[in-house]
């Protein structure tokens, strides 16, 4: 292998990647999955309680909600605007705070509200809006609550919003696609278009157009992960960790690439294969939906070694001495698979001649 | 002379088909060797075995002395080889194409616009390939084949199915190379073209070679030595045709320019096609 005959066949993939409409698409995939998971996902599974506020005088209760995490709060400028906005479903709940209402209720007057619920809201978030207008009301007549309330969760964890929950998923995604993806693409490409006949009879060998391609795959990975990350602000936390993660994520994902890549004559038989054989890369995680299956059998996934790090970092705040040595094996993993490719170009190298 | 290229008793099977049976030659610096034959003679299975595409099943094969192999860069730095099917980076402009493959090859200051000029490519050269004819996209493989001024010259039906400017200009980089002291290996089913361009032909037949001998000397052989002369005028026209071999063949000619009235008078020497079918007993374009 020559690096420099290396560094120019990268170049040369660069150069022509961003005329391909795949190099493209890997690019811009973790803006695009993170707007897609984060915004409508969560918008359509994870809907925060929306609330409508007509204040025709001073009341202190606009700026209470304002306060408040977790719901959506908008204004109405007049009775009729926030009635369309609840009969449009724009909001679950409309308030109309008469002038006066904060000393009425100082005064203990048991001032009227009146609650104009959406008929499209969700019952969950009527319950929470109700308790939450009763508490928004007690602090402001300057009134404790008459316990203390201790949350626990049904598995004694901490609580994880969706948004958070999704980041693994949406690295893996990353990570499997632009891994995967990227070198595969890249070598069927050459076949495809008889150009990898004519980088043989050149002083470019086997070794160096497949490393070429595991490089650009390995390099695209790693930063469209890191951009993945940023995005969904999952680096505050170990960054480190979730670096070496990815690494190993890439080697692994790469190699496979790779091996797709000397098996596919052609585009069309590297979708296939993609379609078919994607499912045990990402097996791993039915066995976090599915708890109840023997864990034991996610380990055989050569995925596994660097998933269960990647979600156990991103969701249960692990460092990196508790991943390492599942991140040792996921290198390993990795490198056999790369030695596996060996064998494949050779054999890939006597089809294309014939 | 040192060969450029010596091959020894090259055999090469698809499965249980025999493509190509224990053939072996040599080529010289600066000569051009045709290797005649129609489709599916081997020809193509044996320049890919020559490139080292291919591993044959058995024999060896030496450019300039060291053994082919696809994994020896210094090798495969001396050979240049246009292939048969398209293969470039449609994506790519031609002069990027050429610029990208300069690099492979560790070449420094290497002038993309003299070898886009020799090949008619210049007013094209920063148009993507994929807007290329058929015969520009050939032209920029040849281009190519010689970007590293090749010591051994591989080209595989370069002119096949091109419109006759695009196959001039081919033929006249050949020679250039050839001129240059390049040593090229030229396979074709145009007897024509074989018969202009190359110094020794080889015909290649179900993968064995019948004969490796100059154009000349193959139809001194197989050729019949004679000339037919078309004599007479308007409609009073009648061809007379006379063996050369014949002693007197001499006196005939002269007395037949003398006292007739002559329109033309051709030489009968055989075609390589013909001498191709005399030798293997199938034509070229089957």
């Amino acid at each position: 292998m020559n690096i420099r005959r290396v560094w120019s066949l990268v170049s040369g993939d660069l150069r022509l990647g961003f005329r391909s409409p795949v190099i493209l698409w890997v690019l811009i995939m973790p803006f695009v999955i993170t707007f897609l998971m984060q915004v409508v996902f969560v918008a359509l599974f994870d809907p925060q309680p929306r609330i409508c506020i007509y204040n025709s005088g001073e009341s202190a209760i606009t700026s209470v909600f304002e306060r408040i995490e977790g719901i959506r709060l908008s204004h109405a400028g007049s009775p009729a605007e926030l009635e369309a906005y609840i009969e449009n479903n724009n909001a679950d709940l409309g308030l109309v705070i008469e002038n006066g209402f904060d000393q009425a209720l100082r005064d203990g007057r048991k001032p009227e509200l009146e609650y104009f619920f959406s008929g499209g809201s969700l019952a969950s978030n009527r319950i929470v809006i109700s308790l939450l207008v009763l508490d928004v009301l007690r602090e402001m007549e300057n009134r404790e609550a008459p316990v203390e309330v201790v949350l626990h969760t049904g598995d004694e964890e901490e609580v994880v919003p969706l948004t958070r929950k999704l980041i693994p998923a949406i690295v893996l995604l990353v990570l499997i696609i632009t891994g995967i993806f990227v070198p595969a693409f890249l070598l069927v490409g050459e076949k495809e278009q008889g150009t990898m006949k004519a980088l043989l009879v050149t002083p470019v060998t086997v070794s160096d157009i497949l490393f070429s391609k595991a490089l650009l795959g390995f390099t695209m990975t790693v930063t469209m992960c890191f951009i993945t990350l940023m995005l969904n602000g999952a680096l505050s936390g170990q960054p480190l960790a979730l670096l070496a993660t990815v690494v190993a994520g890439a080697v692994v994902c790469n190699a496979i690439g790779l091996i797709y890549g000397t098996l596919a004559g052609n585009a069309k038989t590297l979708y296939t294969l993609v379609k078919s054989l994607n499912i045990l890369l990402v097996g791993p995680i039915l066995f976090y939906l599915f708890t109840g299956l023997p864990q034991w059998i996610a380990k055989i996934f050569p995925t596994y070694w660097f998933i269960d790090p990647l979600y156990s970092i991103t969701l249960k705040g692990a460092d990196f001495s508790d991943v390492c040595f599942k991140l040792a094996i996921a290198l390993v993993v990795g490198i056999l698979l790369g030695i596996a490719v060996v064998p494949m170009s050779r054999r890939m190298q006597r089809k294309l001649a014939e | 002379m040192k060969p450029a290229l010596l091959a020894e008793n090259l055999s090469y099977s698809y499965g249980n088909l025999k493509a190509v049976r224990g053939i072996g030659f040599q080529l010289r610096p600066g000569e051009i060797l045709g290797f005649l034959g129609p489709n599916g003679a081997g020809k193509s299975t044996t320049i890919k075995m020559l490139t080292g595409l291919l591993t044959p099943d058995t024999g060896s094969i030496h450019v300039l002395g060291n053994e082919m192999s696809l994994d020896d860069p210094e090798v495969q730095a001396r050979i240049g080889v246009c292939f048969e099917e398209k293969n470039l980076y449609l994506n790519m402009t031609g002069r990027e194409n050429l610029i990208f493959f300069s690099k492979l090859f560790g070449l420094k200051n290497f002038d993309t616009d003299t070898l886009l000029r020799r090949v008619d490519l210049s007013q094209r050269a920063d148009d993507r390939v994929s807007k290329y004819s058929k015969g520009m996209r050939q032209r920029l493989m040849m281009a190519r084949a010689i970007i590293n001024r090749p010591d051994v010259l591989f080209l595989d039906e370069p002119t096949d199915g091109l419109d006759p400017v695009s196959s001039r200009t081919i033929r006249n980089v050949i020679r250039e190379q050839a001129e240059r002291g390049a040593a090229v290996l030229l396979t074709t089913h145009d007897m024509w073209e074989a018969d202009e361009l190359s110094d020794r032909v080889a015909f290649l037949n179900e993968g064995e070679l019948f004969a490796v001998d100059t154009p000349d000397n193959l139809k001194m052989k197989y050729g019949k030595r004679s000339v037919k002369v078309r004599l007479g005028s308007g409609s009073h026209v009648r061809e007379e045709t006379i063996e050369l071999i014949a002693a007197d063949a001499g006196d005939k000619v002269r007395e037949l320019i003398n006292s007739h009235n002559v329109m033309t008078i051709h030489t009968e020497e055989a075609t390589l096609e013909d001498i191709f079918i005399e030798i293997t007993g199938r034509g070229l374009d089957v």
